[in-house]
C-alpha cells in the first residue's frame, strides 16, 4: 500500500460494491426482487325493516382496496393496502389500512408502519371471499371492531403449530369511546376508540398479544388480549385515561364440506382515571357469533355453494338489551375468488325487531 | 471500467478488477454455487432416503411446446423455464425424482418440492421455503401430507380432495396448482432425464 492513499469516495464506492457483492451472493436462484398488485372489493345491496314498517334501501360498493407490496428481498418487504369506502369523497372514507416494513425469517418477524392487531378472526383475513354473510358480522363491527389498524410495530412468530403474535400500537382514542357525536358522555363501544394512524398518540401503547393454533388441516383456533389506559382527547394528565382490556377467543373450521366458525370477544372499560366524568360506572360489553354452513356445490355441480345459519348476540353496554341477530344465507364461489351472497336476517333488541335483506358480490385478487 | 472517479492508481485497478470479477461470477453463475435452498433440498433428500441413496442434481430445460402445454392445463406459469432436477439412485436403479418450482403466494414466491415415483406417483411433498408472514401454516407436514400418492391424473382440488387452511387460501391454492403442474410435467419429461 506504500504511496497509495484510498479518498472518501473510493472507499464508499468499494464498500458499496462489496455490500452488493454480498447481497446478491446472499441471495439465491428462487428469489427475485419485485413488486406486486392485488386488491378486493365488495357491492353491496341492503334492504331494511323496522317494527313500524319504516324501509330503507341502499345499493353501496362499500369497500375498494389495492394492496401493493415490494419485496427487496425475500427477507426485507413492504406491504401496504389503500381503501376508498363508499365509493365517493367526502362521505366516504380513503384510509391508508395497511403499510409496513416487514422482515421475515423461517422462525420469526418484525413488522413496523400501519399494522392490524390480531384481535379477531375477520380483521386480519378480512377478503369478501373468506367471510360468508354480505356484510360483516354485526359482532365484527361492536366487539371485536373490523377493519382496526394502527401505527405500531409487530413481532411474530412460530413454533410447531403455535402462532404467536406481540403488537405494539397506538393508544386507543378514549373520546371516540365514552362521548357521542353531540360531545355528551355516553358509554361507548369500543368502534370509536380506534386512531386509524391519523395524529395518533403512544403514551401507553396499546398492547396486543395472540396465540393461535393451526395443528389441524381446516382448523384454527385462537385467542387475544389487548389492554390500553386511552388518553381522552390525546391528553392523559388534564383529562385523565379510559382503561381498556379486550379479550377474544375464536375457532373456525373449513374442510370436509363443513364451514363452522365460532368466536367470542368481552371488553371491559374503566372509568376511574377520567377527569370530570359525569359518571363513575364501569362496563363491559361483550358478544358472539356462531356461523355453521355446508357446502353443497359438489352435489349440484357448480362450484363452492353453502347454504349457512348464523346465530349472534351483541351486547355494547351490561344495562341495556343486546341485539340478537338470527341470519340464513346462502354464498356461491364460482371461483376462489369470488364470491356471490344473499342473506337474510332479523335483529331483535328488546321488543323491537328489524328485518334485513341483503345481496352482495365481493372479490380478491 | 468507465468509473472514472476511481482514478488511474494501479492498486485501485487491482481492487476494481477483483470486485468485477466478483460482480462477473456472482451474475454468471456463483449464485448457483451458493444454493441455499439447493442445500436445503439435498439434506431433505438425504433425510427421506437412507445414506446408500446416491443423489444426483441436474437442470433441465423445459422445452418451450411442453412447458406451454402445462401452464394451461395447470393455469400457472413455471418460475424459470430451467428446472432443478434430483435424480435418486437406490440399489443401483432411479427409484424417484424430484423437482423444486415456486408457486406465488400473496406477494412472494413459495418454494416447493415434489418427490416422484417413476411411475409417477407423488411420494413426498414439502414447502422448503415460505416468505410470507401470513400463511405458513401449508408448511405442516399434515397439510402437505395429503399429496402423497397423487399422480397426474388425480383431482387437485382445495375444499375437495385437498383440505384448505383456515387463513392461508391465496397459499393453499397457489402450492396445489403447483404440485398439480409438476405432476403433469413429470411425464413428458422423464425420458429425457439423466
Amino acid at each position: 500500500m506504500k504511496g497509495y492513499k484510498l479518498t472518501m469516495k473510493n472507499k464508499l464506492s468499494i464498500i458499496a460494491c462489496t455490500v452488493a457483492c454480498f447481497t446478491f451472493l446472499s441471495a439465491d436462484e428462487f428469489f427475485e426482487a419485485g413488486t406486486t398488485i392485488g386488491g378486493y372489493g365488495e357491492l353491496h345491496w341492503n334492504q331494511a325493516e323496522d317494527e313500524s314498517g319504516e324501509k330503507s334501501n341502499k345499493l353501496d360498493f362499500h369497500r375498494f382496496i389495492i394492496y401493493y407490496g415490494h419485496n427487496w428481498t425475500e427477507k426485507w418487504s413492504f406491504k401496504s393496502e389503500v381503501e376508498l369506502e363508499h365509493n365517493f369523497l367526502p362521505g366516504g372514507e380513503l384510509e391508508l389500512e395497511q403499510a409496513y416494513v416487514n422482515y421475515h425469517t423461517d422462525k420469526w418477524g418484525f413488522q413496523g408502519g400501519v399494522i392490524l392487531p390480531t384481535a379477531g378472526l375477520i380483521n386480519e383475513y378480512h377478503e369478501p371471499p373468506l367471510f360468508l354473510s354480505v356484510e360483516r358480522p354485526t359482532y365484527s363491527k361492536y366487539i371485536m371492531p373490523t377493519t382496526w389498524f394502527g401505527n405500531g410495530f409487530s413481532f411474530y412468530g412460530k413454533f410447531n403449530n403455535i402462532n404467536w403474535r406481540i403488537a405494539l400500537l397506538e393508544d386507543l382514542e378514549g373520546e371516540g369511546i365514552i362521548f357521542n357525536d353531540d360531545g355528551i358522555f355516553e358509554k361507548g363501544n369500543i368502534r370509536g376508540g380506534r386512531g386509524k394512524g391519523y395524529k395518533t398518540t403512544a403514551y401507553d401503547w396499546t398492547k396486543n398479544f395472540s396465540v393461535s393454533y393451526t395443528g389441524i388441516n381446516g382448523f384454527r383456533a385462537g385467542g387475544s388480549f389487548t389492554m390500553n389506559n386511552a388518553p381522552i382527547n390525546d391528553d392523559p394528565v388534564e383529562e385523565g385515561t379510559l382503561g381498556i382490556t379486550m379479550f377474544e377467543t375464536h375457532a373456525k373450521y373449513d374442510a370436509n364440506n363443513v364451514h363452522a366458525v365460532f368466536e367470542y370477544g368481552q371488553n371491559s372499560f374503566d372509568v376511574s382515571n377520567i377527569k370530570d366524568v359525569p359518571y363513575t360506572e364501569d362496563w363491559t360489553s361483550s358478544g358472539y357469533y356462531l356461523d355453521l354452513g355446508y357446502n353443497i356445490g359438489d352435489l349440484v355441480n357448480c362450484g363452492k355453494l353453502i347454504p349457512w345459519f348464523r346465530t349472534s348476540s351483541v351486547s355494547t353496554d351490561t344495562e341495556s338489551d343486546a341485539k340478537e341477530i338470527t341470519r340464513f344465507g346462502l354464498t356461491w364461489w364460482p371461483i376462489n375468488n369470488v364470491a356471490f351472497k344473499a342473506d337474510y336476517g332479523t335483529v331483535k333488541k328488546g321488543t323491537s325487531q328489524d328485518k334485513e335483506i341483503n345481496i352482495g358480490i365481493g372479490y380478491n385478487f | 471500467m468507465g468509473l472514472p472517479f476511481w482514478g488511474p492508481n494501479l492498486m485501485m485497478k487491482q481492487i476494481i478488477n477483483i470486485l468485477s470479477i466478483l460482480f462477473i461470477l456472482t451474475f454468471g453463475g456463483i449464485s448457483d454455487l451458493y444454493g441455499g435452498i439447493r442445500e436445503d433440498v439435498e439434506k431433505i433428500l438425504k433425510k427421506e432416503f437412507t445414506d446408500s441413496a446416491s443423489i444426483s442434481h441436474q437442470k433441465f430445460n423445459i422445452p418451450t411446446h411442453i412447458k406451454n402445454t402445462i401452464q394451461f392445463k395447470a393455469k400457472q406459469k413455471f418460475f424459470r423455464d430451467e428446472l432443478n432436477v434430483w435424480t435418486i439412485v437406490t440399489t443401483d436403479t432411479i427409484s424417484h425424482y424430484a423437482i423444486i418450482d415456486n408457486s406465488l403466494g400473496k406477494s412472494m414466491p413459495i418454494t416447493f418440492l415434489v418427490v416422484f415415483t417413476t411411475n409417477g406417483k407423488i411420494k413426498y411433498n414439502q414447502i422448503v421455503k415460505y416468505r410470507e408472514p401470513y400463511g405458513g401454516e401449508i408448511s405442516s407436514l399434515s397439510w402437505t401430507s395429503q399429496f402423497i400418492g397423487m399422480w397426474k391424473d388425480s383431482e387437485f382440488k382445495v375444499g375437495k380432495t385437498i383440505d384448505g387452511i383456515s387463513g392461508a387460501t391465496i397459499s393453499t391454492h397457489s402450492v396445489t396448482k403447483g404440485i398439480h403442474k409438476l405432476s403433469l410435467l413429470f411425464p413428458y419429461i422423464k425420458s429425457q432425464l439423466k
